[in-house]
């Protein structure tokens, strides 16, 4: 075991823990970003910070604010871009990376994509640096497309990929339904066109990895160093952070170039929707503690026997397998049924909560736990083994589930990719958290 | 050449039927191969010791003529043929053996054992009676060196499936032993309700030069004098799509040249004969999977990339977006876009569709 | 290996809880739940209840090539009473640990006791159960130590499940997870379907209640992946600062073994002389009957892919613990020559021997660089499947 590790553990979970508790989560349970359909883009040079407390060179996508004109720091991942089901796309870049890197691209699997401007590339048309032709076609490359499917996408970088995308230039493309699917309720919301992909919440998984050596070799413009046969990463990202970083709020001041979070939250019975894209260049097979998820569509599409079938050849499990440039869409609930007792510790003459299993109502706690000595309470153990209980907790304790919510940890189960840069914990852990239906959310 | 055209013309279908019946139904697809070493040059120049199969076009093996490739040359099975025979000539100095995933070796009289690491002793058809210690050295029936073996599968199923050495895999696999065969449902048909216009072949797999280097000089595994005990330290350096990485020429057009017009069918059968995954994936387009392994899937999946794990195959058909001239680029999405680390290289290569040289160019191969 | 001492309250209000129980002697904070253990020899007599005894500790084991290799793991603790469960268990860690077989309805009342480390007498672990797969469970019993409390040295902790969901899963402790997998803490499990002792398409065992006997089969065999890091374990062993981030498994193994000690009958002697390697991979079957393989992979660094020379394909009807068909019913197995499995993945395979002709044939991963033990060829994730004749 790793002495430093778990000291380092408890007290960056303390401070996280505080800051939940003060400011709460901000997982309202939408998936934020860049709503519309016109964007500028710039990609820009700059660092990331990792759960380890080391930095590194990332190459982020920046947003140029249409109204101001002003763009600000890259962020990583680049900015999930959400935009409607047969309207109009344009995506707009510009190359603001150091001269030596080359020029830049995206590309759009599963989209057909218009490039104008700028030079021919091998994937796509590229950009050149500003500097380098400042007026003119050359500035700036267009990509135009109409997505014709709701659904999960990604884009990556279409020049030297293995680099580009290394150093972090990819991202989300969200594209919502254009209307409600028959049958549906306006209220409600779809990821497809159809009533069997209904969902409350939406959270995005977005994986990716860094090997150090190849940062430091582009900080140091070792150029002809850069050798992706023995690549060999030590940090894994969820939504461009690691654990435990990925519970802080989105947009924390003290991850400027790391916006998103990664914090999923629900009450028993809703249904949430997982945006699961492998942006990097590994297979990480992820693992859903509590309960199957039902996976419902693959690449931006349905399950689908026949066309208009909805995800009817939907398959649950509890682990699958993320795969570079490949998206799917899962659909995970809970209600802790069956389980043969009593989740809220309820009497016999207490009334249901919502969803609650009615079998199991008033059904004692079936062990006797062991004396608070004997064990190790864990940071998110709120002293019950109740959903919304608490119960008395150690001294030195940091009480960091005042709510008594039930975590899951949502991990990648190639547990080597839950260190950032050698240090356990870090890494691909999230944790789902189910709380009772009376905590507020959003 | 990977590509074939074949035109899918009602009369055509119609005559050649006519012409099966007459001539009498084929029954066994017959194949004289040879196993032997040979160089490759990779697409930065550096060679690369390498076995390969070749066809023997005299198919007698009394003289040497023929090269061989990695991958080997695609042997295709009718769809009318039951059987696959191969004659096997061994040019290596080790035995070698066949063996193909999915397809049963109706003739297989292995496997054999060693006792291992001595090879000194070998044992075949069973493991020896309470011997836990001999490892299996060939899944099927061996061909000593500078022999002629027969291996025949009977009852050959339809679809893609690869054929590789069955002796000491991670070794002779490694080092080129692999083919793709291909039977169709029917002239035309991959797969019962598949049809198709043309068809390409793409074999990924990878070369870690020491580790080949060491095979090829005798100096890998449990033998005195080896520099490397076995391949668990596995770290290629070139990424190869048939035998060719970009900028390789073949790598523009990796469908050959042609035209291939708007709503016609292409069939992609992709085969992974690496020791590493690979996500060929498309760009811009989707493509519908029709098989895994040979294997007619029941629902077909829309996808534009898709999972291949070492030994898998799969079958893809691409519906031509329009007329040509068009390119679409086809690529390994884990990104394995290099040679021995120099950029742009690798598992990319173009989908196309190019017009005829001229007018009126033929259509049918 | 010092005794704790407890305080006084909770220590007689376990004892009378624990009298009324069952009638095992209490030792520390050893204690085996066994509701309806009337003579404690820790079985009970209620047929719906399962009890099993298992304990948290570490061990040595014998890879293939020779190497040994100090682990963590689960050993066997079944009808020891409780006072000797330290004593007798310490160093006596199995790879993989016991497999725990339920069927489904039943209740499993599964106790660990973590009897410490005893050739790292510096280490407090914890250790704890995950079983992984289990649909809609709670943190309590989920052995994911952050939401929960996990058992310290000399202490135990009962676990319950029930298991209303029939299929193929594993377990595993989930304590700093890279460090106590890699470390060897996993282990086979899995719940036979209500459907099984009823007659359909000729089978009487199914891995699912399929209603039309597709997941029907003969004989059933783990097929449990994983591999060893043999510098993490040595550094482990040796006191030294554990290398994550070059951890990179190169000793890949089937139920705990690599090839050729797959095919052996025999437990696997460690360097203590204990079998602590107790599960063969030989597979066996009369020709014409269905295979069912239990497939899991807990590599903490790698997936594996394998492929069976049988000549036959193989077919998934489950995957993840549940049966391959749509919500509304639709066939979704598959039917594949090769299976990838990643790091936790289950899948639940078929194997008709119908047409195979007699003789030995082998389950290999077709990751070629796997068929090795270190630096040793030959090895790894290979089995021999032998097809008996009628």
């Amino acid at each position: 075991m790793d002495r430093i590790g778990k000291q380092h553990h408890m007290r960056v979970a303390l401070l996280v823990g505080a800051f939940l508790l003060f400011f709460g989560t901000a997982a309202q349970g939408a998936i934020v970003g860049e709503v519309g359909s016109n964007f500028k883009l710039v990609a820009k040079q700059d660092v990331i910070v990792t759960s380890d407390g080391g930095s590194t060179l990332m190459w982020g996508l920046a947003v140029t604010n249409s109204a101001t004109g002003e763009t600000g720091r890259p962020q990583y991942p680049g900015p999930t871009l959400i935009v409607t089901q047969g309207v109009p796309v344009t995506i707009t870049l510009r190359n603001e990376l150091p001269d030596q890197a080359g020029n830049v691209s995206l590309v759009f699997p599963g989209q057909q994509v218009t490039a104008n401007g700028g030079v021919e590339g091998l994937m796509t048309r590229e950009v050149l640096q500003t500097h380098l032709k400042p007026t003119g076609a050359f500035i700036e490359v267009k990509y135009s497309f109409t997505p014709t499917e709701p659904g999960t996408y990604l884009y990556r970088s279409g020049t030297r990929q293995d680099l580009q995308v290394e150093m972090g230039l990819f991202g989300a493309l969200i594209v919502r339904p254009a209307t409600t699917p028959a049958g549906g309720d306006p209220a409600k919301k779809y990821a497809y066109n159809h009533v069997d992909s209904e969902y409350d919440r939406e959270f995005l998984y977005l994986m990716s990895g860094t090997d150090p050596i190849i940062h430091r070799q582009v900080e140091q413009r070792q150029w002809n160093l850069i050798d992706f046969t023995t690549y060999f990463p030590t940090n894994w990202f969820i939504n461009g952070r690691n654990y435990p970083d990925i519970l802080a709020e989105n947009f924390v001041p003290w991850l400027p170039t790391q916006p998103y979070n990664c914090q999923p939250r629900m009450h028993p019975g809703e249904k949430v929707l997982i945006r699961f894209i492998g942006a990097g260049r590994q297979i990480h097979p992820m693992h859903f503690h509590g309960n199957d998820f039902e996976t419902i569509a693959v690449d931006g599409r349905l399950l689908s026997s026949a066309p208009g079938a909805g995800p009817d050849l939907a398959w649950q499990a509890t682990t699958i397998k993320s795969i570079p440039g490949q998206t799917a869409d899962l659909v995970w609930g809970w209600t802790g049924k069956e389980l043969g007792w009593d989740i809220y510790g309820h009497s016999p003459e207490d009334p249901l909560e919502p969803h609650e299993y009615a079998p199991n109502h008033g059904k004692p706690f079936p062990v006797v736990l062991p004396p608070r000595d004997a064990v190790t309470y864990g940071p998110f153990y709120s002293g019950s083994p109740f959903l919304g209980g608490e119960g008395e907790l150690p001294p030195g304790h940091g009480g960091l589930n005042a709510a008594g919510g039930y975590f899951y940890m949502w991990h990648s189960h190639t547990e080597k990719q839950l260190t950032s840069n050698d240090i356990w914990p870090g890494g691909m852990i999230s944790f789902m958290i189910v709380e009772h239906p009376d905590v507020p959310i959003d | 050449m990977f590509s074939k055209k074949v035109i899918r013309f009602q009369g055509l279908f119609l005559f050649l039927c006519l012409l099966t019946i007459m001539v009498g139904k084929a029954a066994a697809a017959e194949y004289w191969l040879r196993v032997g070493a040979a160089n490759m040059t990779m697409a930065n120049g550096q060679t690369v010791p390498v076995w390969g199969f070749g066809l023997d076009q005299d198919k007698n093996f009394t003289t040497t003529e023929g090269s061989v490739s990695v991958p080997g040359p695609t042997l295709r099975v009718g769809s009318d043929d039951n059987v696959l025979i191969i004659h096997l000539m061994n040019n290596l100095s080790e035995p070698v053996s066949l063996n193909i995933l999915g397809q049963s070796l109706t003739n297989n009289s292995g496997p054999v054992w060693t006792n291992f690491p001595e090879d000194t002793e070998t044992w075949s058809g069973s493991r020896p009676a309470g011997n836990y210690t001999a490892r299996v050295r060939s899944f099927t029936h061996e061909t000593q060196p500078g022999q002629v073996g027969e291996y025949r599968w009977e009852s050959f199923r339809t679809g893609t499936y690869m054929l590789q050495s069955g002796t000491n895999p991670a070794k002779q696999v490694q080092m080129g032993m692999f083919l793709p065969v291909v039977k169709d449902a029917a002239q035309g048909f991959a797969y019962e309700g598949v049809p198709y216009d043309s068809e390409v072949i793409v074999v990924f797999h990878e070369i870690d030069p020491t580790i080949q280097l060491a095979i090829a000089e005798g100096k890998y595994g449990a033998v005195p004098g080896a520099i490397i005990g076995s391949s668990v330290d596995y770290e290629p350096k070139y990424f190869l799509m048939n035998g060719m990485s970009y900028p390789d020429k073949g790598m523009l057009n990796i469908n050959g040249t042609g035209p291939f017009f708007k709503g016609e069918r292409l069939l992609i059968r992709v085969l992974n004969a690496g020791l590493d995954t690979h996500v060929p994936q498309l760009l811009g387009l989707y493509m519908t999977q029709w098989s895994e392994d040979g294997n007619r899937l029941q629902y077909p999946r829309q996808e534009y990339g898709l999972e291949l794990a070492p030994g898998k195959t799969a079958d893809a058909i691409l519906v031509s977006p329009a007329n040509p001239p068009w390119k679409v680029p086809f690529y390994d999405a884990k990104l394995n876009l290099n040679n021995n680390g120099a950029s742009p290289g690798g598992m990319f290569s173009y989908i196309t569709s190019s017009l005829p040289d001229h007018l009126g160019a033929e259509i049918v191969q | 290996m010092m005794k704790r001492r407890t305080r006084y309250g909770s220590m007689i209000v376990l004892l009378t809880l624990f009298v009324w129980l069952c009638p095992l002697a209490v030792s520390a904070n050893v204690l085996v739940q066994c509701p309806g253990d009337t003579n404690g020899d820790g079985i009970s007599e209620d047929p719906n209840i399962v009890c099993r005894s298992i304990t948290g500790g570490d061990g040595y084991t014998t890879m293939a090539d020779g190497l040994s290799l100090y682990i963590f793991s689960f050993g066997d603790a079944d009808g020891v009473p409780a006072d000797r469960v330290i004593a007798d268990l310490t160093l006596k860690a199995q790879l993989p640990a016991p497999t725990i077989v339920l069927k489904q309805g039943q209740e499993l009342y599964l106790t660990m006791t973590n009897v410490g480390m005893a050739v790292r007498p510096d280490l407090f672990d914890p250790h704890t159960v995950h079983w992984h797969g289990f649909p809609n469970a709670a943190p309590i019993f989920d052995g994911l130590p952050e939401p929960s409390p996990s058992a310290n040295m000399g202490n135990s902790f009962t676990y319950y499940y029930n298991a209303v969901v029939p299929g193929t899963y594993f377990y595993h402790c989930h304590v700093e997870a890279a460090e106590h997998m890699q470390m060897g803490m996993i282990g086979n499990l899995w719940v036979t379907p209500k459907q099984d002792g009823t007659s359909i398409g000729g089978f009487t065992k199914f891995a699912y209640n399929d209603e039309d006997g597709s997941s029907g089969y003969d004989v059933d065999f783990p097929v449990l992946l994983t591999g060893f890091d043999s510098f993490f374990h040595i550094a482990s062993d040796t006191v030294q600062a554990l290398p994550f981030a070059a951890m990179f498994d190169e000793y890949p193994m089937i139920n705990g073994r690599g090839y050729p000690d797959t095919i052996n009958p025999n437990d696997i002697l460690n360097q203590d002389g204990f079998g602590a390697q107790k599960i063969p991979s030989l597979i066996t079957a009369t020709a014409g009957q269905r295979i069912l393989l239990r497939v899991s992979n807990i590599s903490t660094t790698h997936q594996y892919t394998f492929a069976t020379t049988l000549g036959v394909p193989m077919k998934v009807v489950g995957r993840g613990a549940a049966l391959l068909r749509g919500p509304d019913g639709k066939d979704t197995s598959m039917v594949v020559n090769v299976l990838n499995v990643g790091g936790g993945q289950d899948y639940d395979v078929i194997l008709d021997t119908s047409g195979v002709a007699p003789g030995t044939y082998f389950l290999y991963t077709t990751d070629l660089a796997n068929l090795s033990n270190g630096d040793q060829e030959r090895g790894g994730i290979m089995t021999e499947i032998v097809i008996n004749p009628l």
